[in-house]
């Protein structure tokens, strides 16, 4: 009995090309969309999953009071986590690692620079991962390295290179001692060697006592069950007892947050962590799920509208014995046969379009075929799609009684109509609501790109450059000036792209008791407002010879409440200095955020970046050819690396793009399939209403009265979901826009445009289905009676 | 077989009742060949309907084989129809998208009769439809009077012991028609089967044994 359902949906499906066609492309677009969500969501959640202690491993963050406001990081002390190991018997296993750096590799000729963590010998205490050669002994000393399978090939162009030396930043040589499989690029700690913390260094022995300053990262492995909060608190107990004098560590608070949290829960506000990335997998996952419920609507839609055809076969059936429960069961094999088929075409959509999803995510995301979860979940989708697409034309068919439908013609009641109508209007709230995110998205990034920075990042380019470079600077200063295509040249302590680092002590005459005072600091050389094209509001900038000078921003003067700045005098890292120069604020870390207080010290050998302005209509490649010509005669050992300032501040905008194409992408999508599932409709509506326009018109009726007739309620079904969509949408936004201090305000207009391209979309989708009707010759519809 | 009592059917248009069977009275024998006659819109194809169970009376006792037909459930009284009672209609009502041998085995599946059973009972109708060469076509394919012995085919390929017919021949011409009776003839003569047609043609109706007249609901002569 199943074949021959399934034989006589293959038939209704063939026979009915167009219908099928618009069924099975809407249930696979949405079905692709959900598939394809779902695989991100998986990913995202599947992070750090590869580690063996996955469950027992825990990062410390310590939350401190700067300048008023409760801020949330995972810097801490250097001998924090031995001592927690050896104080703590809950506490198996506990490392120090550090934020990541790039280094320099070298053996024989060959140079390259790979990023890598320098960590405390316990780390494979707490991390696992898959040796190749060697094993976790191979940190032990400090002249040992780790190295990853494609960092190993990179360098010997083979696997098993145990013993081989390694130059590191030219400056300490190290032994390859273990070589580990390449981890999985979902991984939160990412890294091409390891690299012991080099225990001989001064500074490194310094650190080992330094209970004050904090500049790594620290992972415990605890015990399964431990009382997290409880250990928490004997953790700071044990950071107040040691160091040696208040500090805002030890007035704050301190977290350990577990693994499963590190990737989607990375936000903290005010001291709590506030989620992360866990609200975008969420919405999207929601996301995921209306499409598919919208994608099944169209199919209930778009089944019911050609209940008249299937009515009569109904009727047939029950006369022929059948019963509602075996009619229930051909119509939902019905449904599962195009839920299949629209899968199958979901299939090829995701397979072609995963790489270009895969780019805009910049995620690795793949297809896990070999993974049974994946298919078990893939037939869930089917059946679950199958069932809800075809339970309710399977519900309203097989309830049809067959005297009414075998009678005559049988015309699906008024009724019938107003479930369809609740599931359009709500498809079209979902829509409209998608359509305006995407627009406020779009016009929040247009808002931000379009910030006054305070300086210029057209034609800038930052070349990575270290101390050594100060031998060489006035040489390639020069050099690059003489060659007529470089306008300015300097050098700051790092790109100014990027973040800089933080004091709380700068101290100056009649400086209020605020020990949560806390400024960000850059070292610069000579003329940096110009360079920058920053604007100096008082004073004047930095020129030769300026030591023991700094400049400060206005938000800097605002928070410390200066009166006369220029010419104050102030203390900072042991030296009095001079204030020289007051310069507007300038952008330079997030910017969404507001300008934050700024110092510039003047220190010509502090380098950690060459800023070059390049003069306008010169060739970017010609003079990037110069530039790095010049770099490399005078600063061999290093390689050129560089970033342009404008292409790093854009970069700063890639999770609002994404999301911005993601709302983009499912906001089209999703209006497609609401179009498709609103063509249903129509044609439902005016299948029922044929005779009525036949008569309308012998008695005169003009076409375009007609289509207008037709396409009032559908009007007034796309005007109520307007109203519905339009609070949810502002209120959705609004929140969203909270993330950011500087931001838009949602305008009316904007809710205008959407209202105009729905009403536009809707109109076109109607009339396309009206207009045949309109102009159909009376005669014939009239006759079928 | 079958006894109606004092049936009534009406419904109702805004505040009027309009009666379309009263008190009907009616005894059908296993093995009679019945013809209901009567003009348009004087009950015919209701009471046809109320005795196939396709629709029910708003009053009165129809008893089929001493079951009390109205008292039973739903699933009960779709068994009892299912075993008993085959269908035939003016507009054929086959299904468009299965072949004619589709067509015929449909109802074997809903008595869920095994494959090879089926197969055997679909060939032995269409040899004695003659339509065996017709078997992998589609009704379109058909003339009207082939649809129709398609129609009759799938009514009696389960046996069952009451036919009703609602003007099988009204879509016919005269010689189809003709063909159509006479095979009526021969089911009720040769293998008993209790047969109720409705029709408009007398002629028709001299196929019957026994002329049951409506007019206005109500039964004129037996």
């Amino acid at each position: 009995m199943i074949r021959t359902f399934f034989l006589i949906a293959w038939r209704n499906i063939s026979k009915n090309k167009l219908f099928s066609l618009i069924n099975i492309a809407g249930l696979g677009i949405g079905m692709a969309c959900t598939i394809m969500i779902l695989l991100w969501v998986q990913y995202e959640r599947s992070w750090n999953k590869t580690q063996k202690n996955y469950d027992q491993i825990y990062q410390g963050f310590s939350t401190r009071n700067f300048n008023g406001e409760l801020s949330t990081g995972s810097d801490l002390m250097f001998p924090l986590p031995k001592a927690a190991k050896e104080n703590f018997p809950e506490v198996e296993g506990a490392t120090l690692v550090s934020y990541g750096e790039n280094t320099l590799f070298t053996t024989g000729d060959k140079k390259i620079k790979r990023p890598t963590i320098t960590v405390t010998n316990d780390f494979f205490d707490v991390f696992t991962y898959d040796f190749i050669h060697g094993d976790a002994s191979a940190i032990k000393e400090s002249n040992g390295i780790v190295l990853t399978e494609s960092t190993a090939k990179a360098l010997f162009n083979n696997t098993d290179v145990i013993g081989k030396m390694i130059e590191l930043n030219r400056y300490r040589t190290v032994t390859v001692r273990a070589v580990v499989k390449d981890m999985p690029a979902s991984s939160t700690l990412l890294f091409d060697a390891i690299i012991p913390f080099n225990m001989s260094s001064e500074g490194v022995k310094q650190s080992l006592t330094d209970w004050v300053n904090c500049n790594n990262r620290t992972f415990y492995k605890v015990k399964q069950g431990t009382n997290i909060a409880s250990l928490e608190q004997k953790l700071l107990t044990l950071i107040k007892k040691s160091s040696p004098a208040e500090n805002p560590t030890t007035r704050g608070s301190l977290l350990l947050q577990p693994m499963s949290k590190w990737r989607l829960y990375e936000e903290f506000r005010n001291g709590k962590n506030t989620g992360g990335r866990i609200q975008y997998v969420n919405l999207f996952t929601w996301i995921a799920i209306i499409i598919l419920i919208i994608a099944c609507v169209n199919f209930m839609n778009l089944s019911t509208a050609r209940s008249e055809k299937r009515a009569r076969e109904v009727g047939i059936r029950k006369t022929l014995g059948s019963e509602k429960k075996q009619l229930l069961l051909q119509f939902l094999c019905e449904s599962l046969l195009m839920s299949i088929l629209a899968f199958i075409l979901a299939g090829c959509l995701i397979y072609t379009s995963l790489p270009f999803f895969n780019g805009i995510l910049n995620q690795q995301i793949a297809i896990p075929y070999q993974e049974p979860l994946f298919w078990t979940g893939i037939i869930c989708i089917i059946i679950l799609t199958g069932i809800i697409a075809g339970s309710y034309p399977a519900f309203y068919l097989s309830s049809l009684k067959p005297v009414k439908v075998l009678k005559g013609i049988f015309l699906p009641g008024k009724q019938a109509l107003l479930p369809r109508r609740i599931l359009v209007t709500a498809q079209f709230a979902v829509s409209i609501i998608l359509i305006s995110a995407t627009l406020i998205i779009y016009q929040q990034i247009k808002h931000v790109q379009n910030r006054d920075l305070g300086y210029d990042t057209n034609n800038l380019i930052m070349v990575t450059a270290n101390n050594d470079m100060g031998k060489n600077y006035e040489v390639i200063r020069n050099s690059l000036l003489q060659s007529g295509m470089i306008d300015a040249v300097n050098t700051t302590s790092l790109p100014v792209s990027d973040i800089f680092g933080f004091t709380s002590g700068v101290r100056w005459a009649g400086a209020p008791e605020d020990p949560n005072l806390i400024i960000g600091f850059l070292g610069t050389g000579e003329n940096f407002a110009d360079i920058m094209k920053a604007r100096i509001l008082d004073g004047r900038d930095f020129k030769q010879g300026d030591s023991n000078c700094v400049i400060f921003n206005k938000e800097a003067i605002r928070v410390m409440k200066l009166k006369n700045p220029v010419g104050t005098t102030i203390s900072w890292a042991g030296r009095e200095r001079r204030i020289t120069g007051i310069i507007d604020d300038l952008i330079m870390t997030s910017p969404y955020a507001l300008p934050i207080p700024l110092m510039l010290a003047y220190d010509p050998n502090w380098i950690g970046s060459l800023n070059i302005r390049i003069k306008k209509d010169v060739e970017l490649q010609k003079a990037l050819q110069l530039i790095e010509s010049t770099y490399k005669k005078y600063n061999a050992e290093y390689p050129f690396e560089y970033t342009f300032a404008d292409k790093a501040f854009n970069e700063k905008f890639a999770n609002e793009k994404l999301i911005g194409s993601l709302a983009f992408i499912f906001a089209s999508l999703a209006i497609f399939i609401c179009c498709l599932g609103l063509f249903g409709l129509v044609s439902f509506s005016i299948e029922r209403r044929t005779k009525e326009i036949g008569i309308r018109k012998i008695l005169g009726a003009s076409i375009q009265s007609l289509l207008t007739l037709m396409s009032k309620e559908f009007l007034l079904l796309v005007l109520i979901s307007f109203s519905i969509a339009i609070p949810v949408a502002w209120w959705l936004m609004k929140s969203w826009l909270m993330n950011f201090s500087y931001r838009i305000t949602i305008s009316i207009g904007i809710f205008f445009i959407v209202g105009l391209i729905t009403l536009l979309i809707c109109l076109i989708t109607v009339g396309l289905n009206a207009f045949k009707t309109a102009t159909a010759n009376p005669v014939k519809s009239l006759r079928t009676e | 077989m079958i006894q109606l009592k004092n049936i009534f059917k009406w419904i109702n248009t805004g505040s009027n009742r309009v009666f379309i069977l009263k008190d009907i009275n009616l005894e059908i024998g296993e093995g009679d060949f019945v013809s209901i006659m009567g003009p348009s819109g004087s009950g015919k194809s209701t009471l046809l309907n109320i005795i196939g169970m396709l629709d029910e009376a708003s009053e009165g006792q129809y008893l089929f084989n001493d079951t009390d037909v109205f008292s039973l459930k739903e699933k009960q009284r779709s068994q009892l129809y299912k075993e008993n009672i085959g269908f035939v209609f003016q507009a054929y009502h086959l299904i468009d998208e299965l072949t004619v041998y589709e067509n015929i085995e449909t109802p074997l599946l809903y008595h869920n009769i095994k494959q090879s059973e089926r197969q055997a009972m679909v060939a032995d109708i269409l040899d004695r439809f003659n339509i065996v060469g017709k078997k992998d076509l589609f009704p379109s394919q058909l003339s009207g009077g082939q649809q129709q012995l398609v129609g009759i085919a799938r009514a009696i390929v389960t046996k069952p012991k009451l036919l009703l017919a609602d003007e099988p021949t009204g879509n016919l011409n005269s010689s189809q028609g003709e063909e159509i009776m006479e095979l009526f003839r021969k089911l009720n003569e040769e293998n008993g089967t209790t047969i109720i047609q409705v029709t408009h043609s007398e002629k028709n109706a001299a196929y019957g044994k026994r002329i049951i007249e409506l007019l206005d609901g109500r039964v004129e002569n037996k």
